[in-house]
């Protein structure tokens, strides 16, 4: 058996990679993240990057939306990986130098970077923020594109504007459960929507209820904004927008996300 | 030393390891060496570095004031109010002259947000036609 230069056996279809049919095992990285060894039987890895959000800006602008860079990349089991960062408000999160997002930032959305080499590169941009006046935050660039600018109280999600722009009758994505990680790596389903009442839970992608009143009660999902509060805006979601308020909503976190398939 | 982004003259990503290797080449680039003391959210203008102020304080948007139809305009008084108002048109030019404009064919809302509106209301207080209480109450053009 060839135990190439790492003492294990080289990939599986080495010359013609292809990516496994479903991502089966993911792990979230919330903290910057040194010393990941590559699994037993890891031949691919893929990230999902997701940057801080924008915080909401003097003036009545709510936050933009953070980055999004995904891509795989070839790797060898016992490997180390390069360090994970990953950005609070504003900041930006990375992959060693492979793939990075910048954070929200001012009135600039955070956008995405791959490098040259790495598989099935993808970026998106995040929502922006236009005109003061009590808004929700803007949402992430995610899986599903470029995100969605500033709500017009609730915070934004992933497919569309939040509950204040689009009517009551839509439903909200799921929740952040480990079966909804899995879909979301694999896209599979619909983008999150903007949650219709106080009391929905918000899902991955999902921005938050506005009340317009008070602030907020239900929290954003990843990639989702805060909702516009009358006395603190809400935190944005991961890599969400803040919204705007007595006291500026800070942007969400980043979040990496890496996956992967035993055997490919 | 520092290193740090500069974006839209703040500090972004300030860390003390060089970033090279951490990010993405094109973003690695972006980093300017910068003084120890440097943290995210601090401003730089005309080459010098500064903490950031403390948030501006909320200011609440000023409400905006109500407008209402000729109909719903008469409705925000009560029955006997009304009675009283038609009964002082026929002896008092002002207030004939205020429901004059108000029922004028071509206006299309009363605003209460004019002046000329919350004295007109304020005269019939004058007159002993309704409150100040009331005056209030009409004003803010919530039907009841």
């Amino acid at each position: 058996m060839n135990k190439g230069n790492y003492g294990f056996s080289a990939p599986p279809n080495a010359s013609t990679r292809v990516s496994p049919p479903e991502w089966r095992n993911y792990r979230l990285i919330t903290v910057t993240t040194s010393g990941i060894v590559v699994p037993q039987n890891v031949y691919q890895i893929k990230f999902l990057v997701f940057s801080g959000g924008g915080n909401a800006l003097a003036g009545n602008y709510a936050g933009v939306g953070g980055g999004y860079a995904e891509g795989v990349v070839d790797v060898i089991p016992g490997q180390v990986l390069p360090t994970i960062t990953v950005g609070a408000a504003q900041g930006t999160s990375s992959v060693g130098a492979w793939i990075s997002a910048t954070g929200g930032n001012g009135v600039t959305p955070g956008t995405g970077t791959v490098a040259a080499g790495i598989r099935e590169p993808l970026t998106a941009t995040g929502g922006g923020t236009t005109a003061p006046g009590g808004k929700g935050g803007a949402s992430s660039g995610s899986p599903y594109g470029d995100g969605v600018g500033d709500g017009a109280g609730g915070g934004n999600a992933w497919g569309r504007k939040s509950i204040s722009e689009r009517g009551a009758s839509t439903p909200v994505s799921s929740a952040s459960s480990p079966d909804a990680f899995i879909a979301l790596i694999n896209k599979r389903g619909l983008p999150g929507y903007g949650a219709a009442s106080p009391t929905d839970n918000c899902g991955i992608g999902c921005g938050s209820y506005s009340q317009n009143s008070a602030n907020q009660a239900t929290v954003p999902g990843i990639g989702g904004g805060g909702a516009f509060g009358a006395t603190t805006g809400q935190t944005g979601g991961v890599a969400g927008g803040g919204g705007y308020g007595g006291v500026a909503g800070p942007g969400g976190p980043g979040l990496v996300i890496m996956a992967w398939t035993e055997g490919y | 030393m520092k290193h740090t982004r500069i974006i839209n003259g703040v500090a972004v990503d300030t860390r003390v390891e060089s970033p090279a290797g951490y990010f993405t080449p094109n973003i690695a680039a972006e980093f300017v060496a910068c003084p120890d003391e440097v943290q995210d959210g601090w401003i730089f203008a005309d080459g010098t570095w500064a903490a950031p102020d403390a948030p501006a304080p909320w200011v609440e948007p000023a409400p905006t004031p109500p407008q209402v139809t000729l109909v719903q305009f008469k409705l925000l008084f009560t029955p006997a109010e009304r009675v009283a108002i038609k009964a002082a048109r026929a002896t008092d030019a002002m207030i004939d002259d205020f429901y004059e404009i108000v029922e004028d064919p071509r206006l299309t809302m009363v605003d209460f947000g004019l002046q000329s509106t919350v004295d007109g209301v304020g005269y019939l207080v004058s007159r002993g036609l309704i409150t100040e209480a009331r005056k209030d109450e009409i004003i803010s053009g919530v039907l009841k």
